[in-house]
C-alpha cells in the first residue's frame, strides 16, 4: 500500500490512515527542527486551510508557511 | 415659458414614458409564454462532528434561527457524526447521544462517514434505525439480510416543490475498505467511488438538484468534480478531509464545500431555480462554536448525556498501586498490544502521562487521564533487525529514554556518556529474539509519524485510539495484576 504525501516540497511516505498532524510531525523529524508549540497553519493546494486531524489520502499536497 | 418647461419636463420624463410603453406591451406578447417560475433552495451542511456535543445547543439554536427565514431548509451532514467524546463514545448505546442530539435538531440527511463503524455493525445498525433522518451511502452496500437503514440514494422535495437528489460516496482505501477498523466492516461490500459516481447520475434526469454528499476528503472531491459530465450534478458537498471552506470552490461547475469538523461552523448554501434549473448557487461559512444563544431543551440534552454514569463506572480492579512511569507504561503497552492482537507492543516515553494509579477500582475516565492525546493506534509488520532499527532510531528523539515494550524485553547497550552503541531483545521467557522473524507491531501514531528508520511496511492505522484499547483490554481483564518490580527494559554502560 502507498501512502505518499509532499507538504511544500518534501515528499513524505506514511502509515495507511495518517492526518495532517502525523504528516506534520513527520516533515519536522525529517528537517530535524523542533516541533512548533504553536500548531502550524496547513493549507491543501487549493488554498483552503485544513484542520491537524483531518485525514490524508496517497498524493495529497500540503503547505505549510515557513518554518523556523 | 410655460410651454418650455411643459417641454423640458417631457423630454426628461421620456425614457420612463418610454420604459412604461414597453412594459405596457408586454403581458400582450406574454399571455401565451407564463413567467418563468423561481423557486430557491437553502442547504445548511456539516462534516465530521465527531460528537461535539458540547456546540450543540449553539448550532441548534442557528438551525432554528435559519429554519425561520429559510422554511424550506434542508439540513444535512456529510459523514462522521461519530467518535471523539468519551461522553458519547462510552455510552452504553455507543453513538446513541449524537443520534438523539441529531433527531432533536431535525436532520434531513447523513453521509455514512467511516466513523459511523466505529459503533460496530451492532451499534452502527441500531443508530441507523433510532435516527428520524435518513443515512445514504451509495458506494456502501450492507451486509444481505442485515438491519441497517442505509439508502444508495434519497430524493427529498421540500415545502416549495424542489426536488433534490442526494447521493453519497465514502472514500475507500487501499486496502478496500474505508478508514475503519476491519473488523467493523465485515460484511459490507464497497464499491468503487468514481465508478458508482457515473452510475448514480442518472437521477439528475429525475430531479431539480442533484448533490453529492460524500465523505471522501476535499482533493478527491475536486478530482470526482472533474469525472463528472458537465451540468449533471450541482453541488458536493464534502467530510472527511477536514477542510475549511470559506470561499467558493467551482470546479468543472460543481460548487464544493465542506466546514471543517467539531461543528465550529456550518455552510449555508443557497439555490435559485428558474424554470427547474439550478441558475445561481452560492455558499457561506457560518461559525457555529461555543458562544452565543442556545436552544434551551437541547443544552438540558447534553447535560443529562455529560452526567453519564459510564464514564465513572469501575471497569477494572487494581490488586496493587502503580507508582512509576515505567509500570503505568507497562500496563498501557499491554492494553494496547491486546487490543490490537498484535506479538509486541511499543509505547513512547513522552505517552505515558502520569506515574500513578491506586490500587482499588480503575475507571474509563482514569484512562482517559492516563493516555489523553487522542493517539491511534498503527500496526506494523516488522522484523526484529527492523525492531532494533527503531529502537536505535527513537533513543535520540527521545531524550535518550527507553521504549516501553510489550512482548518483549530489551537491553540498551549504552558507552560511558549514555550513548546507545546498541540494543538487544528478548522474549518473555528470556530467550534471544528471532531477528530475522517478522513480527506484528502495534504503537501509537506520533511513534509511526516521528521515528525515521528502514523498514518495509509503511504500516497500517487501525482508526482506534490507544485509551479505547486499553479500555476495552480492563474490561475483560477485569484484575489488574500487580506490576510492581517489573523490569522489561535493562540499561548497561559498557564503556566507549
Amino acid at each position: 500500500m502507498m501512502m505518499k504525501i509532499r507538504i511544500n516540497r518534501t515528499e513524505l511516505e506514511l502509515f495507511a490512515g495518517a492526518t495532517v498532524a502525523d504528516a506534520l510531525r513527520c516533515y519536522y523529524a525529517r528537517h530535524k527542527k523542533k516541533f512548533p508549540e504553536i500548531f502550524p497553519a496547513v493549507s491543501d493546494r487549493y488554498g483552503n486551510y485544513v484542520a491537524p486531524d483531518g485525514r490524508l489520502s496517497n498524493g495529497n499536497q500540503l503547505f505549510i508557511k515557513t518554518i523556523k | 415659458m410655460k410651454h418650455l418647461d411643459f417641454y423640458k419636463r417631457m423630454m426628461h420624463l421620456a425614457p420612463a414614458v418610454l420604459f412604461a410603453m414597453v412594459v405596457a406591451c408586454q403581458p400582450v406578447r406574454q399571455a401565451s409564454q407564463p413567467m418563468p417560475e423561481t423557486k430557491t433552495l437553502e442547504i445548511l451542511a456539516v462534516n465530521d462532528m465527531h460528537a461535539a456535543m458540547d456546540n450543540f445547543p449553539r448550532f441548534a439554536f442557528m438551525v432554528d434561527s435559519l429554519r425561520t427565514l429559510y422554511p424550506n431548509m434542508l439540513l444535512v451532514s456529510a459523514g462522521d457524526n461519530q467518535t471523539g467524546n468519551p461522553v458519547n463514545d462510552q455510552y452504553r448505546d455507543k453513538g446513541l447521544p449524537m443520534i438523539t442530539l441529531m433527531n432533536a435538531v431535525k436532520f434531513d440527511i447523513s453521509a455514512v462517514g467511516n466513523h459511523e463503524f466505529d459503533s460496530k455493525p451492532e451499534g452502527f445498525a441500531k443508530n441507523t434505525q433510532q435516527a428520524t433522518f435518513h443515512f445514504v451511502g451509495s458506494n456502501t452496500v450492507p451486509p444481505e439480510g442485515s438491519t441497517f437503514r442505509i439508502k444508495p440514494y434519497k430524493i427529498l422535495t421540500t415545502k416549495n416543490g424542489v426536488r433534490v437528489a442526494f447521493v453519497s460516496l465514502l472514500n475507500i482505501n487501499e486496502g478496500g475498505i474505508p478508514d475503519s477498523h476491519p473488523d467493523n466492516v465485515k460484511g459490507f461490500v464497497f464499491k468503487d467511488p468514481y465508478s458508482t459516481a457515473k452510475e448514480v447520475l442518472s437521477l439528475a434526469d429525475s430531479c431539480q438538484v442533484f448533490v453529492f454528499l460524500n465523505h471522501m476528503g476535499f482533493e478527491e472531491d475536486v478530482a470526482l468534480a472533474g469525472q463528472l459530465p458537465a451540468g449533471k450534478a450541482d453541488l458536493i458537498i464534502g467530510g472527511h478531509s477536514h477542510t475549511r471552506v470559506d470561499k467558493e470552490q467551482v470546479h468543472n461547475g460543481i460548487l464544493i464545500t465542506q466546514a471543517e469538523r467539531k461543528l465550529k461552523y456550518a455552510t449555508l448554501i443557497k439555490l435559485t431555480l428558474k424554470d427547474n434549473q439550478v441558475e445561481t448557487k452560492t455558499m457561506q461559512l457560518l461559525t457555529v462554536g461555543k458562544t452565543g444563544k442556545e436552544r434551551v431543551d437541547v443544552r438540558a440534552m447534553v447535560n443529562q448525556f455529560g452526567n453519564n454514569p459510564q464514564l465513572k463506572e469501575t471497569i477494572a480492579e487494581a490488586t496493587a498501586d502503580f507508582t512509576t512511569y515505567e509500570e503505568v507504561g507497562y500496563l498501557m503497552v499491554d492494553g494496547i498490544r491486546a487490543a490490537a492482537r498484535a506479538d509486541i507492543a511499543l509505547a513512547n516515553p513522552g505517552g505515558v502521562r502520569i506515574d500513578h494509579l491506586n490500587k482499588g477500582n480503575v475507571s474509563v475516565m482514569d484512562i482517559y487521564t492516563m493516555d489523553p492525546f487522542g493517539n491511534e493506534m498503527v500496526l506494523f509488520n516488522l522484523t526484529g533487525h527492523e525492531i532494533k532499527a527503531l529502537h536505535l532510531a527513537a533513543f535520540t528523539i527521545d531524550d535518550s529514554s527507553a521504549i516501553y515494550p510489550s512482548g518483549i524485553k530489551s537491553k540498551y547497550l549504552l558507552s560511558e556518556k549514555g550513548a546507545l552503541n546498541d540494543v538487544q531483545f528478548f522474549t518473555n521467557d528470556g530467550k534471544p529474539l528471532d531477528m530475522d522473524k517478522t513480527y506484528t507491531v502495534v504503537m501509537n501514531n506520533y511513534m509511526a509519524s516521528v521515528y525515521k528508520y528502514d523498514h518495509k511496511d509503511i504500516g497500517q492505522g487501525l482508526f482506534r485510539t490507544t485509551a479505547e484499547g486499553i479500555i476495552d483490554y480492563l474490561k475483560n481483564l477485569k484484575k489488574i495484576p500487580d506490576y510492581r518490580g517489573e523490569k522489561r527494559v535493562e540499561l548497561v554502560k559498557t564503556g566507549n
